[in-house]
Formats: C-alpha cells, structure tokens, sequence
C-alpha cells in the first residue's frame, strides 16, 4: 500500500509541477504588461500629484495673496514666503514665493488649504537633477510648464 | 553535413601546402588542432552570448514584460554590451582572499566546459575527437567543476561563498551517481561509449523511447549538475546572495557566467546526443537537428528556472540519494534484464 | 587524539542584513551556525527608525496625516484610518456613511496591493522569480484605482477629519468593474503556479510552525495569528467603518506553518476581492465630508485607542489629547513589531535556507517595525 501511495504523490506531484510550467507557458503567449519608459509613457489621471506648481492668472502672473495658509499646513516646511504691506493695499504683497521640492513630499495639502487657487499639483513627474539647487523652485519656476521632457538616446 | 565538407577541404588544402612548399608533415594535424581549437571557443562564445540573450528574453516574455529592447533588434546585442561592461569594470580581490586559488577558480570553471565540447557530435563527422572512452571523459572533464566552485568559495574567504561552494560541492558529488547511473543504461543499449557511434545505433528509434525513465532522471540530476532552479542551492540568491560568486567582478565573474551557461548548453547537448538522436533527422542537416534538440532541453531548463521555487539542501539530499538513485537502478536493472531476455 | 578533537566542527557567525536582499528592509540577524544549521539568532531592530511618534506630537493634526501614510508604506491608508479615527472619536465627529464606504473600499484595495506584494516576494524568498513579476502586476490593478482616486500610488493622504478628501472619478466604476472580473482568475493562476507545487510545499510546509498559545503569547495579530487557528479579526469582532454593515467571516487556518500563513493571505485576497464587490454595490449616496471642520482642529482634551486591522495584522493608535492643536502623546502598537519579536524562536535549529521563507511569511516591513 506504501508504495502505492508513494507512486500517487509522485503523480500528484509531477501533475502539479507540470500544470505550473502550463501555467507560465500560457503568460509567454499572453501580451506584455510593461511599457517602454521614456518613448512610451502612462497618460497620468487627472488627480494625480506631480510636482507642486502655481496656477496662471489670465496674464500669466500668479494668484497668491500671501496668506500663508501653506505655510502653516506644510509638513515638511519646504514652502518660504517673503512678504510685505504696502499703504493703500489690501492684504500682502508677496517678495518671494520658494518651494524646496528636495523637501516636498507630495502630500497636496497646500493645494487644498488655498482659498484662492493659486496653486495646484501637475502631472509633472520627472524633476530629477544633479544639483540640490535645482530643486529650489522661484514663481517662474512655479509658474513654468515642462510636461515632456526631452531625452537623449 | 555542413561542418564535416568544410573541415575535409580544409585538411585537403593543408596537405597540399605542405605538398607544395615541403613542410614537416606534422603541419596537417597541428593546423586541424589550432583550427578545431578556435571554431569551439567561437562557437561558445557566440552561444553564451545567445543563451544569455534567450533566458533574458523567454524569462521576460514568461512574466509578461519584454526584456531588453534597446541595444539592436529586440536587444539582440544587449549581451555584448553586458560583456563589454565587464571587460571593463574593475578586477577586485578581497583583502583577505587566497589569491593563486581566487585567480585561477574561474579559469578553472570555465576550462573543462570547453575540453567537454571535444566529445560532442554536432553532426555527421562534426567531432573533434570521437574518443571511445566519450561518455566516460565527457562526466569525468565536467566534474573538475565542483573544483573550481568549491575553490572559488573558499579563496574568496566570505562565509557567504563558502557556504556556497560546500554546498556545490556536495551537491554535485550527490547528483553526479544518478545522472551516470541513468547514462548506464544508453550505453548498455548501444553497447558502446563512443558519442559517435552511440548516435549511429539510434537510427530506427531514439534511445528516449527505449530509456524513458532514464531520460527523466538524467534531466533532473542534469538541472542539479549545472546548478539550474529548483536545485540552484550553491547560488541561492535569497540566502546567500549570490553564492560562490559573490566576491567576483569583472572578467572573472564573466568566466563564471560563462561556464554556467556553456554547461547548460552541453548538458542539453548531451541530452541530446544520448537520448534525442543527437543530428540524426530528415531532411535538414544534422547540425541543424543536432542545435534544435539541444535548444529544445535548454529551453525546458529554463522553464524550470522561471517557474520552480528552490529547494532546501536537505531535501535536495534526501531526493538524489532516496528516489534518483533507487529509480536509476531501478532502471538499469530493468534496461539489464531486457536486454538478457531477448 | 580522540575523535572529538579529531573532528572539531566550529560554530561560525554571519551576518544577514542590514543590506542583505531578503531582509525586506533594513533588519540585520546576527546568526550563529553550526553548518547549515541555525544555533543561536540575534536580532537587530532599529535602522528604518524615524521616531514618528515624537514627530507627531511635535506637529499639528492635519500635519501629521500625510506622515502617518509613511509609517507602513506598502498599506499605508490603514494607518491615515486609524489617525483620522482617533481624531473623529475625540471630537465626536459623525462620519457620512459613503465617506466609511470609501474608506472602506480603500483600505480593501490596499490590502490587496500589499498581500499581492508579500505573494511576489514570499515566492520570490523561495528562488521561483516569475511569481514576483505576477504579483507586481495585479498590485497595478489596485493601484491604478488607488491612484485615481487618491492622487498617489503610496502614500495616498486620502483620509481626512471627518470624512475622504474627494469622491470617486468617474473613471472608477468601469476600472473597478474590470478589476473585480478579472481578478479571481489571477488568483487562480497564483494557486496553480504555487499552490500545490510539491518544490513550495517541501518548502514551507511545517517550517516555522506557531502554536495559537505561542502566537497569542507574543501579541500576533492579523493573517499570521488567523494561519495559528485563532479565530480573530478586527473586521469582524470590532466592526469599524462600513466592516458592520457589510459583515465579513476571517480566513481561519490551522497549522501555523509558514504554508498556513501564505495561504492565509491568499484566500484573504479573495474575501477582500469580496468586500469590494460588496462595498461598491451597496455604495450609499451623499457627502464624503462631514460639514464644518476645521483644517486646523483643536481636539478636545481625552485619551483614545483606535485599532484598525491592517494587512499586517491590529494597527493600534493611542491618543492623549491635552486640547491642544498638537497630540500630548502618540503612542503606535504597530502589527509587524509583534510580529517580528518570535523571530529568534522561530529560528533556532532551522536550516540556512528556511531562515528565509520564515522571515518572509511573517509579511513584516521594517518601517513598520521601527516606526
């Protein structure tokens, strides 16, 4: 009877081994899932948070009051905001806008704590550089729109 | 069919030189040598490269990506940028390593491979040299590997490689009864040892109908011999990173490489030649068939290597000497007794 | 000489981790062998640590929210869950019930990305790489719909006080319905590749067996305390979310063995794949933010516990709150910690290689550990 049993597991077990080869035999006919990155890219939905950017106006300045609001929400402190009043103005006027993206982490808070609109987060994913410097974002910056970057081949 | 004509021209042409210019007569056979000697080492460099180039491409397409694609059609010269690479990439020497012993471990690897290919029919008169000993040197040559892996794990002096290289060599020793166990019974059939000739007795039917089981076996402890998953112990990248190669770089990480796969392909060869025929076949000539049914087994090791997990060193113990090797005598005296009765 | 100073064998130390590829991480094991075999284990904790706790008592609520998701990486919406529950219970918030139900759908989703992951490295652990590529792939599906939703493939910060930061796109309901046909087939292609594959079975049947006593004892929790015949979960014995309404029967195994926790995870697969067929059927109507809070909240001096049954086993939050805009104390009791504290056990006398799958079975991650 052992042997019997032997002889059955052994069955079993080719049966099984050969229904995986089956199994990874029928993946090879199947079509590839992956993408050939830098010549083919994913169409990004539109919620998805790229880099942190500033919404045009209608003449291409920016719409920040200088509330602050970002400011005080940012958990990694990467936004700085030089600020000053002018007599006759209301509220603020802004200096300096300057968002550090080597410290940004992408959490979108301060685009949802705006109550003017004035910023937003692009589908803009490769802001990779070799200078930390190049990561200090300025309102031209900000302001600016690269959604394709070029590469070499 | 294609090999024999040309080298039979060749040796023709040569006797003519020397006819001509009266040179020593032992010109002829020292020219086949230098001639012989170079279209191996070609031809297994060319199909290294192949080979590294068809695992990239079957494992990419079995887990639904597409592999290199950049460097040539389909990334067919990605191979030799990869070994470009190598060439240049520095030659590191742990502080601590066995140096002669570190230096020469992966010549040492690599060297029986192409000793091996010697014995190898590749077609109708396609041989270097048709030993009657073949099968015999053939299993002898290859296993002055585990010499080299044991060597390679120990002079790189990192517990990591030892481990390794202990288990290869144990591994190896254990694999080695039943792969020649289950050879037996081929050479018991065709009554001979010579490659050649065992070929010729597969005329009427392959030697695989006759000695099922012992093909299996064989592919087994075959897998088991070139260190293919499910029994890739010695290099277990999970726990031991990358085995008895882990302290090697460069050019002698290539040599490794390239004995691995030359292996894999001689095995096949093997396989082949003993149970599939070896060039035997219609129509096309036997290099053809003889390069089509070697491909045919390598292409079943690499399904094994993309679908099986590994197994543990015990259990892969427990396997050769508990079932391989009882099913290989089984086989053998079941071959023995078939052949006394008739 | 006498044999036994003839044949001296010596006991050696390795060292696995913190680099080494299997660690999953940053975990080191000082390992004493004797051959292949494993004599005395020493764990070493600690490299991933980033003191989060304390970053959260130093920042406001909301600030902290986006942190929380870095906790756990691989399943980090449980963790954002939790936070903003704590929160609500202090403040007494009312949550809406489609803003529970995406929550809800959420955390299911994640869930299934990250076993999906434990299935590709367990595999993976054991030398079969393929699986790894299949495991990847169906963590796309989900991530794809945690992407458009959330905006983030990871760290997702959807959750907020009182409800979710945005409805559902409309591109959600055909991707999800895709997804739930398509997904059991996968399953099955995972069950046939490894599920009965005599290489896998050697492999992790009745290695690193727990005993229900033993995995109490050290605090297990989630799919690994479930494998050990412990008939817990969170889902269903604390409902919390839309788990109530929706009611939900745990995967029970009863080995214990590293087999039992990996199917464990795969049949749970299966019940989550259930919870969102479920969960997006009977999606109620209405807002998914509870009206009038405040971003910056100032919540109410008490103390709270909230636990939350992550992919990983009881996410559990202690709050102290002073009334301050800042947390008095964050205290985390995070599942892989516990997890993670009968390694050295489970690993005296094994083999080399068995280390591994061990390790892997437990589906810990070392930020998650280490915090």
């Amino acid at each position: 009877m052992n042997v019997f049993r032997a002889l059955g597991r052994v069955i079993k077990g080719t049966w099984w081994l050969f229904v995986g080869m089956v199994t990874t035999t029928k993946h090879m006919l199947r079509r590839s899932i992956t993408i050939q990155y830098p010549r083919q890219r994913f169409e990004q939905w539109p919620r998805f948070r790229g880099r942190l950017a500033m919404v045009p106006d209608e003449e291409g300045g920016h719409k920040c009051t200088a509330c602050a609001q970002c400011l005080r929400i940012c958990p990694a402190a990467c936004i700085t905001l030089e600020r000053h009043k002018e007599e006759g103005v209301k509220g603020f006027l802004v200096d300096a806008y300057v968002v550090d993206l080597g410290l940004c982490i992408y959490c979108g808070l301060c685009v949802e704590v705006c109550n003017f609109g004035a910023l937003e987060m692009i589908p803009e994913y490769e802001i990779s550089a070799y200078d930390k410097a190049d990561f200090i974002y300025d309102i031209p910056k900000l302001l600016a729109r690269q959604l394709e970057p070029e590469f070499k081949r | 069919m294609i090999v024999h004509p040309v080298l039979s021209w060749l040796k023709d042409w040569w006797v003519g030189i020397v006819e001509t210019y009266g040179l020593p007569t032992w010109f002829v056979p020292a020219a086949q040598m230098v001639v012989n000697a170079i279209l191996i080492a070609g031809f297994i460099a060319v199909l290294v490269l192949f080979l590294i180039w068809l695992t990239r491409k079957v494992s990419a397409h079995i887990q639904q990506r597409l592999g290199p694609m950049r460097v040539g059609w389909h990334g067919c010269v990605q191979t030799v940028a990869d070994a470009l690479k190598l060439v240049q990439k520095e030659d590191t020497t742990p502080r601590d390593a066995d140096r002669p012993v570190f230096n020469i471990a992966p010549f040492l690897a690599f060297a029986p491979t192409v000793v091996a290919f010697v014995v190898i029919p590749f077609g109708d008169g396609a041989i270097v040299r048709d030993l009657n000993i073949g099968v015999l040197f053939l299993f002898a040559i290859t296993t002055i590997n585990v010499i080299a892996i044991l060597a390679g794990g120990w002079a790189s002096n990192s517990k990591y490689s030892l481990l390794g290289g202990f288990r290869s060599a144990a591994q190896l020793v254990s694999y080695e009864v039943p792969l020649i166990l289950s050879v037996l019974g081929v050479i018991m059939l065709a009554g001979t040892m010579k490659l050649g000739a065992i070929v010729e007795a597969q005329n009427a039917m392959w030697f695989v109908v006759y000695q099922p089981l012992g093909f299996v076996i064989y592919v087994i402890a075959a897998t088991a011999e070139v260190n293919r998953t499910p029994f890739d112990i010695p290099e277990a990248e999970q726990e031991l990173v990358s085995g008895f190669n882990i302290e090697y770089s460069g050019m002698k990480f290539a040599m490794f490489f390239l004995a691995e796969f030359a292996n894999m392909f001689l095995v096949s060869a093997v396989a082949a030649t003993l149970f599939l025929g070896g060039w035997k076949g219609p129509w096309l000539p036997g290099e053809f068939w003889f390069l089509a049914k070697s491909f045919a087994i390598v292409l079943l090791l690499m399904f094994f290597r993309w679908t099986y997990p590994r197994l543990r060193v015990d259990q892969l113990m427990s396997f050769a000497w508990k079932f391989l090797l009882p099913l290989a005598f089984l086989n053998l005296l079941v071959t023995g007794l078939i052949l006394v009765l008739m | 000489m006498t044999p036994e100073t003839a044949y001296r064998t010596e006991e050696f130390q390795v060292n696995v981790g913190p680099q080494h590829p299997s660690t999953h991480g940053v975990f080191r094991m000082v390992l004493t062998m004797d051959g292949e075999r494993v004599v005395d284990c020493e764990p070493h904790i600690g490299f991933l640590h980033r003191s989060m706790e304390k970053m959260a008592e130093n920042r406001l609520y909301i600030q902290f929210l986006p942190m929380a998701d870095r906790i756990d990486y691989l399943s980090s919406i449980f963790c954002t869950v939790a936070h903003c529950e704590a929160v609500e219970q202090l403040m007494e918030i009312d949550v809406p019930a489609r803003a529970k139900y995406l929550r809800t759908i959420m955390m299911e989703l994640c869930r299934i990305a990250s076993h999906s992951i434990f299935f590709g490295v367990f595999a993976l652990d054991l030398g079969a790489v393929t699986p790894f590529l299949y495991g990847f792939r169906e963590r796309e599906l989900t991530m794809d719909l945690l992407e458009m939703t959330t905006g983030q493939r990871m760290t997702f910060n959807y959750c907020r006080f009182g409800g979710v930061a945005d409805d559902l796109p409309d591109s959600f309901f055909p991707t999800v319905e895709k997804f739930v046909k398509v997904f059991p087939a996968r399953l099955d292609d995972y069950d046939r590749i490894l599920n009965e594959n005599e290489i896998f079975v050697a492999r992790t049947k009745n290695v690193g067996t727990v005993e229900a006593s033993r995995a109490i004892n050290y605090g297990w929790t989630g799919p690994n305390l479930r494998a050990s015949g412990v008939d817990f979960d969170l889902r269903r014995n604390r409902p919390y979310e839309a788990y109530g309404e929706l009611g939900y029967e745990p995967v029970v195994l009863q080995n214990g063995d590293c087999y039992d926790r990996y199917r464990a995870r795969i049949l749970e697969m299966r019940s989550s794949h259930e919870l969102i067929k479920k969960c997006v059927e009977g999606l109620p109507e209405g807002p998914v933010q509870a009206e009038k809070i405040s971003k910056f909240p100032k919540v109410p001096a008490g103390e709270v516990y909230v636990r939350v049954a992550s992919p990983r086993g009881d996410y559990g939050l202690y709050l102290l709150s002073e009334g301050a805009d800042k947390p008095y104390r964050y205290k985390l009791r995070t599942p892989s910690f516990n997890n993670l504290s009968m390694i050295r056990e489970m690993l005296l006398g094994v083999y080399l290689a068995d280390i591994v799958p061990i390790f892997g079975s437990l589906d810990v991650i070392l930020p998650d550990v280490d915090r």
